[in-house]
């Protein structure tokens, strides 16, 4: 089980990295139909 | 259930039993190579030849904003220049953790690893360079320009173990594996592609979303 700590952080790491980004994309696309729909009722 | 919803469930599962297989299924490579940081080489390199196809991928949009309907190509240049950004910097991430217990050095500035860190910057100057120019035509342009050049580093990057000496080189010219490692391999590098294309399809709609409110507000 040597090394294994290097492997540990680095999937951690991608994990917060890929995780992180997929999150914000599904909140910001989340965040813009709102604001479309809102844009489009106000028209 | 919504459709986008069980592509993430099955991209999940998908990534999940890979990771599983990483690390319960494929044995450790042997002291010399690293023992079980070697494993990092499942993310390491499926992500920079991802990254690699991802910069290909903005130089072809690129050239379609430069020859053809610079709107509709420049759409998928931001995405395609972010998604790509991020698997770099993945690459960038990871090479230490696998560089300490094999080279006994986090960094050093041999030529792979310089080539790739200055054509990580190049990209990352591409979003300086389109945060600092208005929105229009000269903005898709000069982008799109900046984008080609920063292309020209890939092949300097993959050629680089070939270009300076042997002594320079940390990084080899070739390597022999398991069976078991290159079939694992194999799995990763579509693994990774799956990932990159789903993280670009949603940013591709966030853009999209982006264009739609500025027309409304416009």
């Amino acid at each position: 089980m040597k090394n294994v700590s290097f492997l540990a952080a680095s999937m951690i790491l991608i994990g917060v990295l890929f995780v992180g980004y997929l999150g914000f994309l599904h909140a910001t696309i989340a965040r813009l139909r709102d604001r479309v729909e809102e844009l489009s009722r106000e028209e | 259930m919504r459709r986008e919803t069980a592509v993430d469930l099955v991209l999940m599962l998908i990534v999940g039993a890979w990771i599983g297989w990483v690390i319960v299924g494929v044995p450790p490579a042997q002291e010399a190579a690293g023992g079980w940081a070697q494993k990092i080489f499942y993310f390491h390199v499926p992500s920079a030849t991802t990254g690699f196809l991802g910069f290909l991928l903005v130089s072809a949009s690129s050239l379609g904003v430069l020859m053809g309907d610079s709107d509709y190509w420049d759409c998928l240049v931001s995405p395609s220049v972010e998604v790509s950004f991020l698997v770099a910097t993945v690459v960038i991430v990871t090479g230490p953790f696998w560089a300490k217990p094999v080279w006994g050095i986090w960094w050093r500035w041999e030529p792979r690893m310089t080539t790739f860190f200055v054509l990580w910057l190049m990209y990352g100057g591409w979003f300086l360079l389109r945060g600092a120019l208005p929105p229009g035509q000269q903005r898709r342009i000069y982008s799109a320009i900046y984008a080609l050049l920063a292309f020209l580093n890939v092949p300097v990057v993959m050629l680089s173990v070939y270009f300076w000496k042997p002594e320079q080189q940390l990084h080899p010219q070739s390597i022999s594996l398991e069976p078991v490692m290159h079939y694992t391999l194999y799995a990763s590098f579509v693994v990774m592609g799956l990932i990159f294309l789903r993280l670009l399809w949603l940013r591709y709609d966030l853009e999209v979303l982006t264009r739609e409110v500025e027309a409304i507000r416009s």
